[in-house]
């Protein structure tokens, strides 16, 4: 029944929310009633409403209990539809008119491929729903908040966690997350954020085409191919935030594209709330914004002529500015204002490691010997490890992207070459007149920034470069329907069956589920979800300390667990107390609690065995908090706790008796 | 003539490129087609069921854990269930019938008074009321307690008079490991530790001069490899081996030494010498074998 319920009102409220930001998309694209346009549009907005409706509502209401979310979403929704409801237009004309171009293509390969695609969406929803949180940046910094901020019912400035990243990054994609555990209480759902930003990749490149005059046909099928990129399926149903980032950018930057064809500033507003989406998920987003902007502002004076001929534009520039800038306060203003506070906001002070780099911790840019934000040895290096990267033969396909790129046949076949060609074209005066040079523009720059920025001397960082693939991927329809290759009958097919080969090969290679056992994994899917949780699913602990969250698994959730982690942890392990991975000990309805004795040295450890005693302060503390269940592993090492009061449950997790 | 050139050139490169991609990463392909083989290789969760005059009381699915009792034979579910229904059962533990993967069994529940314990298939499932975290945890503290190691000592008397230790060249007590190991190469292996080569040096502390049998259990890594004691030593004979058996995907050779050696009042040190080893991955010794049992009795 109580299932029912958090059903029947998940669907309510998502589906008050979406029709509410389909009935905002309406005014917005009065001039424009293409169905991808209204996609975004209006998938953006939901995006944006739902995350503001959280940040407000825990940062100044300090409520974000169910049904406070619950009705205060509905009634924004309510209040939305109300005042678009002149401009709405029927939902279901716009897919029968989408449906109908779908079928007068008559195009085979087309349909084959869409076929395909709405079953990876399908195998994609499944995975969310099946899968756990199971990347390891996850564990630490990328969901661990949502648990806190629910278990306070606020979002407050800082918490008191051991992995103190998750008080300095923006966590946009964290509050999407919330959003979808909070109508259920279970975090089945907590991987679908990413999964939603994937699926709008496809109307972002099909406009990317379309503003390229690509055909209906194949702009779609760019579209799909783009969505088949291995990065995109793995990264899709995880709680990461690269995809959210580039998706939401790239949204903006097709807005702004598309006010450079048609002068319609409500585009500029759209992309204004697509960026202030981007604001909230990585600390380089205010430099991709800036490179975005200012290449905007370049074409805009080049072509100043051509779009000032129309009166009011200045007026619609302005109106856009001011809602773009009410926007990022709503969404993402909390973040701006907590890096101001902390000292590390990248507005005040852009990220050392540089712009289109991930902003990475101290520790991380210290392992990648970055010295200073630019150097030609950056250059050098990043160049020469350019191809042997995006060819993705040095590693397997995970969501980490460790020391390949992820970017797929796709990427090699048809990205790789329009790379080529943009780098060439750019130079040519008459090309500025085209709206998509922007997004290529924007690409390239950020594609060099990326080249020349120490910190991307590192095994995990094309995971921020994902933008380039889906541009020159994008791109490449354009210039093979310029180049005249796409209409003919013989270079058409062959581009069909690469298109094709892309697709299965994407498909079938990200198809077993990753990150864990194989093995194991039927029993995983068919044991009791209670014990379905990251800590039961991960391969990361099947090595070195499995028993662990076995045993966790059969505890009650009611009992908290006390993670010592102290500074001292910092020197025993590589990955020491600023990257504890928190979420593995959380059951899925986030009851567990978790207190973290972080702040001070009380173990008295010998590091050549990693056994240690705990000081008398530690006990005092453990049994004041009535904590029994206590671990002293920071990520995937643990200390070996040497003292009666504290008997081995399994290695590094202990019952702390207490008092008799 | 240059839109031609490019468009020639981009024909040209899509298949070119596609072909150097694949064949770069074909084994991506084979992986994923591995992953799945060994998906569907897996074993769901067992189905057990307690019930009453025909009346089902619980059904739970029992999940792998991994985590073995102390005999290091039966894998370790617990299960909290209702205040209520524990007490039915606890009132009735001699009638309660139980339904194991859709087969019935006959094995007994035993009510030890914190919690039900029964021993099943491969399982050992304990009933304990919701929420009872230090019975829990006892269970657990205690199954790991009673774990035995390699060594063991059979015989009070003689027991009593000896103490064994392993010195430098053995690798730390692991296992036992499921079929479903992520490890390839620990697949189905029993409890037991690595021995290193050439030597494993092991002491045994005697409070009188005496004769002691030593039996060795080990996994050896290939037929033809020797293995001997050093040290006092009256007599040692190979008593069985076995032919390969396969550990996920390496080959063992279970084989058994019985070794009689004579211990004076003191420390006696013995080496088990090995013709051959290779170096270990995951631990600081070469390994020479996988030592499973070696117990130290009085008998011939």
């Amino acid at each position: 029944m109580n299932e029912l319920v958090s059903w029947g009102l998940f669907i309510l409220v998502n589906g008050l929310a979406i029709k509410s930001s389909y009935s905002a998309a309406a005014f917005l694209n009065r001039s424009d009633r293409s169905f991808a346009l209204s996609a975004v549009t209006t998938g953006v907005i939901y995006l944006a409403v739902i995350t503001a409706t959280i940040m407000v509502l825990g940062t100044i209401f300090q409520a974000i209990d169910r049904t406070t979310v619950a009705s205060v979403s509905a009634a924004i929704s309510v209040a939305m539809i109300i005042v678009f409801r002149r401009k709405r237009r029927p939902f279901h004309s716009e897919i029968a008119h989408a449906w109908m171009v779908l079928r007068r293509e008559g195009d085979i390969f087309l349909y084959l491929l869409v076929a395909i695609f709405l079953l990876q969406a399908i195998i994609l929803i499944v995975k969310v729903a099946w899968l756990p949180p199971h990347v390891w940046d996850v564990f630490y910094y990328h969901i661990t908040p949502a648990v806190e901020w629910y278990q306070r019912g606020e979002i407050p400035l800082t918490l008191d966690v051991a992995a103190q990243n998750m008080n300095r990054v923006p966590l946009g994609g964290t509050v999407l997350s919330y959003w979808f555990f909070i109508f259920f209480g279970d975090d089945f759902l907590v991987n679908l954020p990413q999964t939603l930003w994937a699926l709008l990749l496809v109307p972002i490149t099909y406009l990317l085409g379309r503003l390229g005059g690509v055909g209906r046909a194949w702009a779609i099928k760019f579209a799909i191919l783009v969505f088949f990129i291995p990065f995109v399926l793995m990264q899709a149903i995880t709680c990461k935030d690269h995809l959210a980032l580039t998706a939401s950018f790239l949204a903006g930057v097709i807005m702004l594209c598309q006010y450079l064809r048609n002068q319609d500033y409500r585009m500029l507003i759209t992309a204004g709330i697509a960026f202030a989406l981007t604001l909230g998920y990585k600390r380089a987003a205010p430099a991709f914004l800036a490179v975005a902007l200012v290449l905007f502002l370049i074409l805009l004076w080049i072509n100043r002529g051509r779009i000032f001929a129309h009166g009011r534009q200045l007026q619609g520039l302005a109106v856009a500015a001011v809602i773009s800038v009410v926007s990022a306060f709503l969404v993402s203003g909390f973040w701006i204002y907590r890096g101001i506070v902390s000292g590390r906001s990248a507005i005040v002070l852009p990220p050392r490691q540089g712009i289109a780099s991930d902003a990475a911790s101290a520790a991380a840019a210290a392992g990648a010997h970055a010295h200073g934000r630019f150097s030609l040895d950056a250059l050098v290096y990043n160049a020469k490890a350019f191809f042997g990267r995006v060819l993705d033969f040095h590693g397997a396909y995970t969501a980490d992207l460790s020391r390949i790129s992820g970017f797929g046949p796709q990427f090699t076949v048809f990205g790789l070459v329009a790379l080529f060609f943009a780098v060439v074209i750019v130079f040519r005066r008459r090309e500025y007149r085209r709206p998509e040079l922007l997004a290529v523009l924007v690409g390239l720059a950020l594609f060099g920034a990326f080249l020349i920025t120490n910190y991307n001397a590192n095994t995990n960082s094309y995971r921020i470069l994902v933008f380039l693939p889906i541009i020159m991927i994008g791109y490449a329809g354009v210039l093979l329907w310029r180049l005249r290759c796409l209409q003919s009958r013989w270079s058409g097919g062959m581009v069909n069956i690469a298109m094709l080969i892309c697709v299965l090969w994407s498909m079938l290679t990200v198809l077993p589920p990753a990150l864990t056992n194989p093995m194991q994994f039927k029993a995983y899917v068919t044991a009791p979800s209670s014990y379905q949780t990251t800590g039961t699913y991960t391969q990361f602990f099947s090595l070195f300390r499995p028993d662990f969250y076995r045993v966790l698994a059969a505890m009650p959730a009611s009992e908290p667990v006390g993670i010592v982690s102290p500074p001292l942890f910092n020197k025993l392990f590589r990955k020491g107390q600023i990257e504890t991975w928190s979420y593995p000990y959380y059951d899925r309805n986030w009851e567990r609690r978790l207190v973290y004795f972080h702040d001070r040295d009380i173990l008295k450890c010998n590091p050549a065995n990693l056994t240690c005693l705990p000081s008398p302060q530690l006990k005092a503390d453990l049994e004041k908090k009535q904590i029994h269940l206590v671990s002293t592993c920071p990520t995937n090492r643990c200390v070996v706790l040497n003292d009666p009061d504290f008997y081995e449950l399994a290695p590094g997790f202990y019952y702390f008796r207490g008092r008799p | 003539m240059i839109v031609r050139i490019a468009k020639a050139a981009m024909m040209l490169l899509i298949p070119g490129l596609l072909g150097l991609y694949v064949s770069l990463n074909y084994g991506k392909l084979l992986g994923a087609a591995y992953q799945v083989r060994l998906i569907n290789e897996g074993e769901p969760s067992a189905i057990w069921a307690l019930g009453l005059d025909g009346v089902a009381l619980i059904s739970r699915a029992l999940p792998t854990t991994g985590i073995f009792d102390s005999s290091a034979q039966h894998q370790i579910n617990v299960e909290g269930i209702p205040e209520r229904i524990y007490e039915r059962i606890q009132a009735h533990t001699d009638h309660v019938t139980q339904v194991y993967n859709l087969k019935a069994q006959t094995s007994r529940l035993v009510d030890s008074g914190k919690f039900l314990a029964t021993q099943i298939a491969d399982r050992r499932v304990y009933l304990v009321r919701e929420g009872d975290t230090e019975t829990i945890a006892s269970i657990f503290w205690d199954e790991r307690r009673r774990a035995r190691d390699v060594v063991a000592c059979s015989g009070r008397k003689l027991c009593r008079t000896i103490r064994f230790d392993l010195l430098h060249g053995w690798g730390e007590p692991m296992g036992p490991f499921l079929k479903s190991d992520i490890e390839a190469a620990r697949r189905g292996m029993p409890r037991g530790r690595w021995m290193g080569g050439p030597a494993a040096k092991f002491r045994i502390l005697s409070k009188r001069p005496q004769d002691v049998t030593v039996d060795f259990m080990v996994l050896r890594l290939s037929a033809d490899q020797d293995m001997k004691f050093k040290g006092a030593v009256i007599g040692q004979k190979m008593t069985f081996q076995r032919a390969a058996t396969q550990f996920g995907s390496q080959s063992l050779y279970p084989t058994q030494y019985r070794v009689r050696v004579h211990l004076a009042a003191g420390d006696n040190e013995f080496e088990l010498l090995s013709s051959k080893w290779r170096s270990g991955k995951d631990t600081r010794v070469g390994l020479a074998g996988y030592a499973v049992k070696m117990k130290v009795s009085s008998g011939e």
